[in-house]
């Protein structure tokens, strides 16, 4: 019988945790990207899971001319948040204080032609990126890819990274100050405008690196935004609008709920049981878990 | 002077509100393409295009048919039947379209039959492999060109249940084609004396099978048999090796899984895997050598069954219209029924009742990435 019991602990139910936390992670870098977003700008970012997917077709990309995974990880990263800035300026911007419709609008119409346009540039066939890490190691008698070990510990320091970066320096403060209070920070000499670009282009930035992070699990194809933005944007609403905390513990919770759940009955019912996390959220907690109350 | 003005204003706009039907007449026989170009199955759906084109390349070099041009549209319909059911229509309706192919989605196939039906159009079937195509849900104007796994599934069961073991695993695709493939394998895994340890269906579009191993390691079949196709397959493929799984137990499937639009993103991962499928890319006869060089001139990449089925349909049927010399859709049903086709495979027949051509199936397991058949059956 307690043979029979571990055997169940560490052949079954050990590695769905672990899949769970690593779907988890990330689904939180999409979630976090578009709550930090939403947290300052108030703007529901509806190009998000575009975002990621130029990420990972940039990645493919430029994985061709540096043949290196890591380096292209970096680069496209770097170039989804370029793609971020120019967005922020040259549109965005023009939009805040208006109606929230706009912003609604403009971002979705954004997704459509960053979809539209890959479709054009890449083409519809699937592409298949390598593991940039093939071997696996094997504990307990379990089989495990390393890199989706990998992922979840960049996963973990990019994620203490911002943390760090939020609460602990002079930069954090200035991008807490201006999310607080936005006229109160002009008047104390804060430059609002760029700190609100920046944002935007890390939050994107975190969204593309994900995407490419990704790529070799999941492929690359125009649609893959909308297969994940759905997930990112239950965990930002159970989680609670704006709260970095709770994206987190949102994004790991429907992580293990679907991974956990799929043991026990159909995977596509699984994926409805994150649904039921959310209502649930919505009927006993409107704010979400760690959410702030109606303003 | 304002009369004829007038006149000619009314004159104008009856030309306006009747289509040129007489120019239609003369103008090019159409064929709306239908397929899942992006999604899932955008790989297969690529060879389904090529291959189409190359059949409409073909008949229109030998002339064309009845006399007249024949030209292909083609709709992506995104592996998603509400969208096919809009799409046929608008072939129909604004494209005028004489012959209509259905994309590899079974569910978005069995969407669209009761359109075809509605404005009594034929419909083509190169791919999509759901029994209730040519079953229960059958109509006239519905023929099908490639297997379904009634028939695929005897020899591959006979076989495996002979060589590699008594317990098996289904994992499947969950929708119409995986629900009808499962079926199918239940009956007969069971009437072999086997025993199904356990079976999970997976979403359609599932990027990550890794959760869905620990179960089937822990119920230690003997052989896992998967139903999925096109990036599914892939996944599933390369992950349960990944995932030591080879190792544990033997790997076979309904030939989709590794056909030639997934083989190469497999990699080393397929080897091994055993799988009875209607064609074979590697089938040497002359026949089928010239068609493949062809093929693979245009295409640029190997045939898959996907290709040859897609040729196929196009092929017979404009042997079917050029048997009715017309392109009244009950004259060539009657055609199309009953009759045989000599294509790159050798001679197919249709069946007048049910519309499901008689296919020869071949054993096919994958050595060093590529297709070796090592038994045939009829």
């Amino acid at each position: 019988m307690e043979t029979i019991l571990t055997e169940y602990l560490v052949y079954i139910l050990l590695p769905q945790v672990l899949h769970g936390l690593v779907w988890g992670m990330v689904i939180a870098f999409i979630a976090l990207g578009l709550t930090i977003i939403f947290g300052l700008m108030d703007i529901v970012n509806f190009a998000h899971g575009e975002f990621y997917m130029l990420g990972a077709f940039f990645g493919y990309s430029i994985s061709f001319v540096t043949n290196n995974f890591w380096i292209s990880l970096a680069l496209a990263a770097v170039a989804v948040g370029l793609l971020g800035v120019l967005i922020e300026v040259l549109m965005l911007r023009r939009l805040y204080g208006r109606d929230p419709i706009f912003h609604l609008l403009l971002t979705f119409g954004i997704g459509m032609i960053f979809r539209e346009a890959a479709l054009l540039i890449w083409g519809g066939e699937t592409r298949r990126v390598d593991l940039p890490v093939s071997s696996t190691i094997e504990f307990l008698g379990m089989m495990y890819p390393v890199y989706r070990l990998a992922i979840l510990v960049i996963g973990a320091l990019v994620l203490i990274a911002i943390w760090y970066i939020l609460a602990k320096t002079a930069s954090g403060a200035t991008i807490r100050a201006a999310s607080q209070d936005r006229q109160m920070s002009w008047a104390l000499g804060i430059n609002v405008p760029r700190v609100y670009t920046l944002v935007f282009a890390t939050g994107v930035a975190l969204a593309g690196f994900a995407g490419c992070l990704m790529s070799p699990i999941y492929f690359v194809y125009p649609t893959m935004g909308i297969d994940v933005i759905l997930r990112a944007f239950v965990v930002v609403i159970v989680g609670g609008m704006g709260s970095l905390l709770g994206a987190l513990v949102a994004s790991i919770m429907i992580g293990e709920i679907e991974s956990l759940a799929s043991l026990w009955i159909s995977p596509t019912w699984a994926e409805t049981l994150v649904f039921v996390a959310l209502i649930i959220t919505l009927v006993v907690k409107p704010s979400g878990l760690f959410g702030k109350a109606e303003r | 002077m304002k009369y004829i003005s007038l006149l000619v204003g009314c004159l104008m706009l009856v030309a306006a509100l009747c289509p040129n039907q007489g120019v239609a007449k003369d103008g090019p026989i159409i064929i709306g393409n239908m397929a899942d170009f992006t999604g899932t199955y955008a790989a297969m759906s690529k060879m389904q295009k090529d291959a189409v084109d190359m059949a409409v390349k073909e008949i229109n070099e030998k002339g064309g048919l009845l006399g007249r041009k024949v030209k292909v549209i083609h709709e992506d319909t995104q592996t998603s039947p509400s969208i096919a059911t809009r799409k046929i229509e608008r072939l129909i309706l604004e494209e005028k379209a004489d012959i209509l192919v259905a994309p590899v989605s079974s569910a978005s196939t069995l969407a669209i039959m009761p359109i075809a039906k509605k404005y009594n159009k034929l419909l083509l079937v190169p791919m999509s492999q759901s029994v209730k195509v040519t079953g229960e849900n059958r109509n006239k104007q519905t023929f099908r060109v490639c297997a379904n796994p009634s028939i695929t599934s005897k020899a591959l069961v006979t076989w495996m249940t002979k060589n590699l073991g008594k317990k098996y695993y289904l994992l499947t695709v969950d929708y119409a084609w995986g629900r009808s493939t499962s079926k199918e394998y239940h009956k007969l895994l069971k009437k072999m004396g086997a025993e199904i340890v356990g079976e999970t269906f997976f979403p359609l579009k599932t990027k990550d099978f890794a959760p869905y191993f620990g179960k089937i390691k822990a119920a230690k079949p003997d052989v896992l048999f998967i139903t999925a196709g096109g990036n599914d397959a892939v996944s599933a493929v390369t992950q349960a090796k990944q995932y030591g799984l080879t190792k544990l137990m033997k790997i076979c499937g309904d030939g989709s899984l590794v056909s030639s639009d997934v083989l190469p993103a497999m990699a080393d991962a397929a080897n091994g895997i055993i799988t009875a499928d209607y064609y074979c890319e590697t089938l040497d006869t002359p026949e089928h050598n010239a068609w493949k060089k062809e093929y693979m001139k245009l295409a640029g990449a190997k045939p898959s069954k996907f290709s040859v089925s897609s040729y196929e349909a196009v092929m017979w049927a404009a042997q079917a219209i050029k048997k009715a010399g017309s392109l009244d859709t009950d004259k060539i049903i009657a055609a199309m029924e009953g009759s045989t086709y000599h294509g790159p495979q050798g001679v197919k027949t249709m069946d007048p009742e049910h519309h499901q051509t008689s296919l020869t199936v071949y054993m096919i397991r994958i050595d060093d990435g590529i297709q070796k058949i090592f038994a045939k059956t009829n």
